[in-house]
């Protein structure tokens, strides 16, 4: 499965199942030492394991990329 | 399955290289990539899950070009063409000992926190959270810049499925920069 941030590259690698999520290139899983935030977005990319039902199942996470100051 | 077309892919490439070439050599990456032969995989394989993600044992896959310093050698980070190698990466392999080879990123964030681009220390949590089974002994690592993808798919990632199958891994969680 997959976790990217580009959807018009994640169309062509054609996962089984990926999350996208909107952060910049360089931080996919998302900012530096937001230890609980990058917790959330693995955790919800995974659980579409157990979720997905079907080939190619795409999923736009909603958090957002908030860097500490 | 027929995961992607090889010989279109391979009929089309010289030409764009040949004509990308100045372009890449010239640090025009825009440029260069506006006529590549993108392959797109015309469907996506499907294996279910077979048990509870609670029971699954977790791997990585990232592209930000890691590697263990001192002990395995970077990524070419000059080669037009760039790498299609594969590096392992051990499960017990501390983050301080990995350092980055790829020249198409700011490494800013990365390097600030690995977990940014490989989330190993975020799995070992969730893993203790019980949300996962647990990470696999072998993570790993390519470099997300290679223009040669009919390289990736022959012999880069027959490695990384040999090695999945090799340790039971339920899971690859592939993790593009």
């Amino acid at each position: 499965m997959g976790l990217a941030n580009l959807p018009e590259r994640v169309t062509r690698v054609g996962y089984p199942r990926a999350a996208i999520v909107k952060f910049p290139r360089g931080a996919t899983c998302g900012p530096p030492h937001a230890a609980e935030l990058q917790r959330q977005v693995i955790a919800d990319a995974l659980r579409l394991l157990e979720t997905a039902q079907s080939p190619g199942t795409l999923l736009e996470l909603p958090h957002r990329f908030t860097e500490a100051a | 399955m027929q995961i992607m077309d090889l010989a279109l892919f391979r009929s089309r490439y010289p030409r764009w290289l040949a004509e990308a070439r100045p372009l890449l050599e010239a640090a025009d990456l825009k440029g260069a990539f506006k006529t590549y032969p993108f392959p797109t995989n015309p469907a996506s394989p499907w294996t279910p899950l077979a048990k509870p993600l609670a029971q699954c044992r977790v791997a990585i896959l990232t592209t930000a070009g890691l590697y263990v310093a001192g002990d395995q050698p970077p990524f070419r980070v000059t080669d037009i063409e760039g790498d299609w190698t594969l590096r392992e990466l051990r499960n017990d392999q501390p983050l301080e000992g990995l350092a980055i080879a790829h020249d198409h990123f700011d490494h800013a964030r990365a390097e600030a926190d690995l977990n940014c681009v490989y989330p190993h220390t975020r799995l070992q949590e969730l893993a203790a959270q019980g949300l996962i089974g647990g990470l696999a002994p072998t993570h790993f690592s390519i470099s997300g810049y290679c223009t040669r993808a009919d390289q990736v798919v022959e012999h880069t990632l027959p490695q990384v499925v040999q090695r999945l199958r090799a340790e039971c891994t339920d899971v690859l969680l592939h993790v593009p920069i």
